[in-house]
């Protein structure tokens, strides 16, 4: 079954709310929990899946996410196996980027041409969450579908940045409205609306035919949510809804991003488990020695990964990443601390993100932010960007 | 007002007979001997119908179809190739209609009065 099957994950995404972190990297290669990328969880649920022909749709500062595919994800040999590669964009038709998630599948074609599937599935790769798409393939295929998307229960207060779905007895798709301002209810309980997850798979031939004329549509943003599947209901063309009612997150804000972190760190909620061999989420792990907590520290509830140094600091709350060193008498609470910082004596740190290779001796960052030009997210986050405050 | 057609077509005879043919017609027709020749006149002017080959040197057919689409003008496209299989190309579905190459211009003229008039 999963021979007949191409996965394309668009991972071109700008990222502009997740800026600074988006500075220098593609939104998938964002870390995430100190040693994975938000990418991994994507590539897991592909590979877990079975699936074997996959290819990553990059264009965007997309060289920390190539590298990390190739240290992390160099799995299969080719003609054994099967694939996993980035391709960053061709502009094979014109110069330009992809217009919108459609588009960027558009102009793939090519890669379709050469690969003729019988079906595309169509993952964002920056989405955290854990599925095994093999029960989502067996309903497309058992019904037929020309499209199949997932539709998330998601609570109806706060559906609206969403689009969403009505499906009747059958799961078949019957309307489509994008961002709603009063999200329809979910028959079977109405406090959920369905909402899309930006995950499809769809008959190879029939998408081919449908996004090519919607290339040719001048009025269309190329967007699958916008344009291609409420188009593709109003003609009549077999969708369905595959219903998950698991863990999803999309990483759309600073905050968001910060909050889903912190639900990994949450005991009573644990939304994925991480350590289940039977659907490991891999990731590239750099060969380091364990974290090194030394004398005089105070740690709780939090992650610490290999290579790091607490000598005598408080960490209350964290995700402290690889090689991170924490000076004696510093404090660390609420926040994610990325690769290779170092955080010196006495320094005080609260709600904060800080990407990596920051060399932070300033003890009052966090109060007076403004004063050193760092950001701030919306529920008052302050976030570093790479390399901000240098070795001096 | 005359119709605009734009021929992309390598082989000399089979150009000169189709501007012939067309011209006798009452269209207008302006020739490109190449892909590239092609696109880039598509790009510069306003024309209601494209005829396309295939195989041509440099840049095929297909990834001129492709960056016509991209163009995302109402012309309308006939691909006429001496070759069937090309058919089977995805990129092709984008196109009005495909016709295979034949001694008789008179499909390519009912095709042509179809799409455009």
């Amino acid at each position: 079954m999963m021979k007949n099957i191409l996965t394309f994950i668009l991972a071109g995404g700008k990222g502009v709310r997740l800026y600074p972190l988006t500075k220098n990297r593609a939104k998938p290669a964002v870390p995430f929990m100190g040693v994975y990328r938000i990418i991994d969880f994507v590539l897991s649920n592909a590979v877990n899946t079975g699936l074997r022909k996959i290819v990553l749709l990059t264009q965007y500062l997309s060289l920390s996410l190539d590298r990390h595919i190739r240290q992390g994800w160099d799995l299969f040999k080719y003609d054994v196996d099967g694939y996993l590669y980035p391709l960053p964009a061709q502009q094979r038709y014109g110069e330009r980027w992809y217009e919108g998630t459609a588009d960027a599948v558009y102009q793939n074609i090519y890669t379709l041409q050469m690969e003729r599937p019988e079906h595309l599935l169509i993952l964002s790769g920056d989405h955290i969450y854990k599925m095994d798409y093999k029960f989502l393939i067996e309903q497309h295929i058992k019904k037929d579908a020309d499209f199949t998307l997932v539709a998330l229960l998601y609570p109806r207060s706060e559906s609206s940045r969403f689009g969403t779905l009505e499906i009747n007895r059958e799961n078949r798709v019957t309307a489509f409205i994008e961002k709603p301002s009063n999200p329809p209810p979910y028959k079977k309980d109405e406090r959920f609306s369905l909402v899309n997850a930006g995950i499809y798979i769809a008959k190879t031939e029939t998408i081919v035919k449908v996004l090519i004329e919607d290339a040719k549509n001048n009025y269309s943003s190329h967007d699958f949510g916008k344009d291609v599947i409420p188009k593709m209901i109003s003609e009549g063309y077999k969708i369905y809804a595959y219903v998950f009612d698991g863990y999803w997150k999309d990483i759309g804000t600073l905050d968001s991003y910060f909050e889903t972190n912190f639900d990994f760190l949450n005991d009573e909620e644990k939304p994925i488990n991480l350590k289940d061999p039977d659907f490991p989420i891999r990731t590239y792990f750099p060969p380091l020695p364990p974290a090194h907590i030394k004398k005089g520290s105070d740690v709780l509830n939090s992650y610490i990964a290999n290579g790091s140094e607490i000598n005598g600091a408080r960490v209350i709350n964290s995700i402290i990443s690889p090689l991170v060193k924490i000076e004696k008498n510093a404090s660390v609470e609420n926040s994610i601390i990325f690769e290779r910082c170092v955080i010196g004596e006495g320094v005080r740190l609260k709600n904060i993100i800080i990407d990596k290779d920051n060399f932070i001796k300033e003890v009052d960052i966090c109060e007076n932010w403004k004063k050193y030009g760092l950001d701030l997210t919306e529920k008052n986050r302050v976030v570093v960007a790479k390399g901000w405050f240098k070795n001096a | 007002m005359a119709k605009r057609i734009l021929l992309v077509e390598d082989e000399e005879d089979i150009l000169s007979l189709y501007k012939d043919v067309l011209e006798s017609e009452g269209y207008i027709v302006e020739c490109a001997r190449t892909g590239i020749e092609g696109v880039e006149k598509f790009k510069h002017s306003e024309f209601d119908l494209v005829i396309l080959d295939i195989r041509m040197p440099q840049m095929d057919g297909i990834e001129v179809l492709g960056r016509i689409l991209n163009e995302k003008k109402d012309t309308k496209i006939i691909i006429n190739s001496a070759y069937g299989s090309y058919k089977d190309n995805f990129l092709t579905w984008g196109a009005d209609a495909y016709l295979i190459k034949s001694s008789s211009t008179e499909t390519l003229i009912n095709k042509v009065k179809e799409l455009i008039g």
